[in-house]
């Protein structure tokens, strides 16, 4: 029962207050609940659990272009009737509604992500967690499905400064495009998305024929999927293509995006998976024992979104969470069972197993064409050496002892980590 | 349709077997695909008649009924790229097709678009042309509008063309639907005799010729552009209800019949196959044939649709599916067959039997093809499962996706992501996609891609001063030596309590306190900056009983208007937050949207999780019904007596 990984998990209690507006499927809140209920299972214990810092607008851009960032910063509810040329441009409005304190929103799971990534670069832990983070639609210049801001994006170009290849898996049952566009010419980055395709469902993109091009002809895999997949066929082929992806890929790092929105009885969901099933490919990722960074992304019932990231947040520390949710404020949306297997859907499963071993043979041919034209090293990256950052003008040396002020600033974690013996207590074998 | 209809090599489809329950049945259930040739025009000069008077037709159409309807449409339409459109191609590739619903579930617009001569880039206008313009008129012509009370006033001579018209692109087309229809809609009720049928009946047409589906694929569009001898794809299902027109009773039914053919018979493959080839091979071929080929391959794909059909008369029920399709085998087996001709001829029906079963036949696919689209994916047709029922999307893409090209694909984006959650737009969608057609290509390029390094083996710096702050374990708190020793995590909830009523709500809420309490001394100033303190229904603690009253009030009065008012949503909620706040005013919106989580959400929750266990839906922020219980536990909090106020709020809270 004990996890012999490090494990950083993000959380910032201001994210899950902000509110879409009404009867929008988003719903932040959903990051409270997660919090909650990892937090009555007690797998805090396991875990550090860190504050993201809010990522500054030239962060954002280091994907997104500067105006959207910048008119983002600016935009807020009140005056966004004042910029209908940009709200259009930016495709704001509709589904990616400007709401109350959205910038800061975007900056703390943007900022949540990239910080996980920067752990795991500086090898301060082997899996981090950012349930808020996963929005994987957002473009380089616009907004797109509740999307605003690619953290995923953010999150694997600061990889890239530490890892050759980065492997990106999403399993959200919408398209991963906003990741897949983003890395669309690079054969550094290889996104992999397991998705419903088909009937005008968004985005529309994601056929098995987009395979990327250029350097990145055949480093994007999609696998469309037709409505109401179930467990044993999705974590079968989810299986069989990864396995082959990370032993042809040989990736340094891997992002998983854990949209839950691919469970059944999801709201915009279409597929029949099962809590275990979804995180039953968690675990599979999780065996490889490369780097991992887990994001959140779609899950629009927000219990069964709290249940499963919960679940899966106990895969990842190699926890079996018992099926009776521990009494806690939110017990009453758990309510009448209480319990945290959810009843599977009873959406007839479209996929047929002709149409699935099509599927997967095409995938495995276009893999096959990697493994003759290798064009990216295939060597793992010489070791990191680390060197503490000393930023004279953001703290006092003598300040960074007190911990009181640690939340009010960064902290640099660096530091406390080397000096102090604090971080090995947590993940003890003893 | 086909007048001097033969079949060069008559095929001989002895094969086809009628079992004997089919002619005691009745129903008619045909799934599979069907696939019906037809003879096209005898010459051009044929086809340059039928475009003027395509354009007669349609330029009084668009005057009549178009100005009738008080929409202006202007001739001739433009394609994007300031091409005119050749109207009068596009209505005969789509009839050819079938309908525009075909096509578009199908996703044939590329093709169409092709037949057209027109490039893939604009098929989406030329989508939208035919919406605009053609489309009405085809349910016109279908519907036989130009019959109705409305138009006596016509000129007499316009009437005629469009006779002319409907008959001849029957004849061309293999579409003699028009004919077919009205003479169904003439008769008060209906005359499929088909219909009086109680079970359903199941109808493989099986084709034989295997060959001949590459030969669609594609060569189909090369055949196409050398003479307008269309192909029809369609695989249909129809169920028949003897309770209800228009609904489809999952009981009902099903007999399966199959109509096969034997496959290792060589001779049949031959007779059949021949007509195909000779049809492609001669020019001069005018031979109108009507040839009914079928496919029975499990990798084939069906399109399922079923269709009911109306009720019919009870006089008619001498008229039997068997005989319909008696007859049906009978035409395929010898289309020299005069009784056959005749009926073609004939719409006054001097060989009435035949006549009339042929009328049932073209009736009972016009029914099919009228409603495709209606009942698609209409879980209620159980009797369809049992069949080899295959999800539309499957045909879209094994049969037709792989002959489109990446391109067009990709070219339907999905604009809005929870317009699942609001099919009433699906329509509207639907269309402003096709005005606003989308290229996967203009997503390449500087301002979609990622600018990626080249990797240079070297580890270049990754920031290390933004790492986030760490939370926990606190840095100095006071819990360290708990990870020392053995440490459990992950226990569910404690099966036993010592309460007095286990599992009462006194209990519930102890427990909640009690590990909220816990969960406060463990975490200790992480409880606030987590926004515990800001988590549950304790938040209403710091609400005064009268803000929650007007809270309440606000939230009943938007929904109200979401559901009756004319106004914009966002409207709606504009004023919705303008007076939460002039209302509450001690609460920040923050507060509010924290409020309505943590206390509202949660009450209706707990009200759904008692009165309607089976219906909840805590997402939903429209529907709420029932939602605004007193506080939970309030009487506790307050010393109050209890009171049963639930129905009181159901009341209230009905629109």
């Amino acid at each position: 029962m004990r996890s012999k990984d490090r494990i950083s998990y993000f959380y910032d209690g201001d994210a899950g207050n902000v509110y879409f507006g009404p009867n929008h499927p988003m719903k932040p809140h959903r990051l409270c609940m997660t919090h909650h209920l990892v937090l009555s299972y007690d797998l805090h214990k396991k875990m550090e659990i860190y504050r993201p810092h809010k990522a500054y607008p030239v962060e954002l851009a280091q994907f997104h272009s500067a105006d959207y960032v910048e008119f983002l910063q600016r935009i807020n509810p009140d005056t966004q009737h004042l910029f209908p040329e940009e709200m259009a441009k930016f495709k704001l409005g509709e589904d990616c509604p400007v709401f109350d304190d959205m910038f800061e929103f975007c900056q703390i799971y943007a900022g949540g992500t990239i910080d996980a990534a920067r752990r795991l670069n500086n090898q301060l832990c082997d899996i981090a967690i950012n349930w808020a983070g996963g929005l994987h639609h957002a473009k380089k210049c616009e907004a797109s499905g509740f999307c605003y801001i690619n953290d995923l994006v953010l999150g694997i170009l600061e990889l890239l400064k530490y890892h050759a290849r980065v492997l990106y898996i999403d399993i959200d049952v919408h398209h991963g495009d906003g990741v897949e566009e983003a890395f669309y010419f690079t054969d550094r980055v290889m996104t992999v998305s397991f998705h419903k395709y088909g009937n005008l469902f968004f985005p529309g993109s994601g056929d098995v024929k987009e395979i990327g091009e250029r350097e990145g002809k055949f480093y994007a895999i999609n696998i469309p999927l037709k409505d109401g997949i179930d467990d044993t066929s999705f974590t079968r082929l989810f299986k069989t293509i990864i396995s082959k992806v990370v032993e042809t890929y040989q990736p340094g790092v891997i992002v998983l995006q854990c949209g839950a929105d691919s469970l059944a009885g999801d709201r915009l969901g279409c597929f029949n998976l099962s809590i275990d099933g979804h995180a039953e490919c968690v675990r599979f990722v999780k065996k490889f024992g490369l780097p991992l960074l887990v994001t959140g992304g779609g899950g629009y019932t927000k219990e069964n979104v709290a249940r499963c990231w919960t679940v899966e947040t106990g895969v990842l520390l190699d926890t079996e969470l018992p099926n009776e949710i521990p009494d806690n404020e939110y017990i009453k949306y758990f309510a009448p069972e209480c319990s945290l297997r959810i009843p599977t859907g009873h959406i007839e499963n479209f996929n047929s197993k002709s149409y699935l071993g099509t599927i997967k043979m095409q995938v495995l041919e276009n893999l096959r064409c990697i493994q003759h034209a290798p064009s990216v090293q295939m060597q793992e990256v010489p070791p990191d050496f680390y060197i503490p950052d000393f930023d004279e003008d953001e703290k006092n040396p003598d300040e960074r002892i007190d911990q009181h002020t640690q939340d009010k600033h960064i902290q640099r974690d660096d530091e406390y980590y080397e000096g102090d013996n604090d971080n090995d207590h947590n993940m003890d074998d003893a | 349709m086909a007048c001097d209809s033969k079949l060069r090599n008559g095929s001989d489809l002895n094969e086809f077997k009628i079992p004997e329950v089919c002619k005691s049945n009745s129903g008619l259930f045909v799934n599979h695909e069907l696939y019906v040739n037809y003879g096209g025009l005898d010459g051009c000069a044929d086809v340059d008649e039928l475009r003027v008077l395509f354009d007669q037709v349609l330029s009084f159409f668009l005057k009549e009924v178009c100005v009738s309807k008080k929409v202006f449409r202007p001739f001739p339409p433009k394609l994007g790229d300031g091409q005119e459109a050749d109207l009068f191609k596009l209505f005969l590739t789509v009839r050819r097709i079938g309908s525009y619903e075909l096509v578009s579930e199908n996703n044939l617009w590329e093709f169409v678009a092709r037949e057209c001569g027109i490039e893939i880039g604009l098929v989406a206008s030329l989508k939208l042309i035919y919406i605009k313009y053609l489309k009405e008129l085809d349910q016109w012509l279908l519907n036989g509008g130009f019959r109705d009370g409305k138009m006596e006033n016509i000129e007499i001579s316009v009437v005629e063309k469009l006779d002319l018209l409907s008959r001849q692109l029957g004849r061309s087309l293999v579409d003699v639907e028009i004919i077919g229809f009205e003479d169904c809609k003439g008769k008060t009720e209906g005359t499929s005799g088909f219909n009086q049928v109680q079970g359903g009946m199941n109808l493989d047409f099986s084709r034989i010729n295997c060959d001949d589906e590459e030969k669609f694929g594609a060569g189909g569009h090369k055949r196409c552009e050398l003479s307008p001898k269309s192909i029809k794809k369609v695989g249909f299902s129809m169920v028949n209800d003897e309770v209800k027109r228009k609904e489809i009773l999952p009981d009902n039914v099903v007999m399966k019949v199959r109509l096969s053919m034997n496959h290792g018979d060589d001779n049949v493959l031959k007779s059949v196959d021949l007509p195909v080839i000779d049809y492609l091979d001669d020019d001069d071929d005018d031979n109108d044939d009507v040839m009914i080929t079928a496919k029975d391959d499990d990798l084939d794909n069906v399109v399922s649709r079923s269709v009911n059909i109306q009720k019919r008369k009870r006089e008619e029920e001498s008229l039997q599916l068997s005989e319909m399709l008696d007859w049906l085998a009978n035409a395929a087996r010898d289309p020299h067959n005069n009784a056959f001709e005749t009926s073609q001829r004939s719409n006054k029906g001097k060989n009435f039997t035949n006549d009339h079963l042929h009328k049932q036949v073209l009736s009972a696919r016009c029914a099919l093809f009228a409603e495709l689209n209606v009942d698609l994916g209409n879980e209620a047709c159980g009797s369809q499962k049992k069949t080899q029922r295959m999800h539309p999307s499957m045909y879209e893409n094994d049969r037709v996706q792989l002959r489109c090209s990446r391109r067009t694909t990709a070219a339907i984006p999905c604009p809005l992501k929870r317009q699942q959650t609001e099919s009433s737009n699906i329509r509207t969608d639907r269309i402003r996609e096709i005005t606003e057609p989308h290229d996967q290509k203009c997503n390449l390029g500087p301002h979609h891609q990622a600018e990626v390094p080249q990797w240079t083996g070297v580890v270049s710096d990754s920031d290390p001063k933004w790492l986030g702050s760490q939370m926990w374990p606190q840095p100095n708190g006071p819990y360290r030596e708990n990870e020392e020793g053995e440490m459990v995590i992950g226990q569910g909830r404690q099966g036993i309590c010592e309460c007095v009523f286990p599992g009462s709500a006194e209990c519930v809420r102890f427990h909640i306190a009690e590990n909220r309490l816990k969960v406060k001394i463990e975490l200790g100033p992480l409880f606030y900056k987590w926004k515990f303190n800001q988590m549950g229904e304790e938040i209403s603690l710091s609400w005064e009983p009268e803000e929650e009253k007007r809270f309440k009030s606000i939230v009943i009065k938007a929904r109200y208007d979401l559901e009756h008012s004319t106004k914009s949503r966002r409207e709606i909620m504009n004023k919705f937050w303008t007076k939460a706040s002039d209302l509450i005013p001690d609460k920040l919106k923050k507060n509010v949207v924290s409020y309505y989580f943590n206390v509202f959400v949660l009450r209706r929750r707990s009200y759904q999780n008692r009165v309607t266990p089976k219906e909840i839906d805590s997402d939903n922020d429209e529907e709420e019904v029932g939602s605004v219980g007193d506080r939970f536990g309030y009487e506790k909090i307050h010393g109050l007596s209890l009171k049963c106020s639930e129905n009181l709020q159901r009341t209230d809270l009905e629109p």
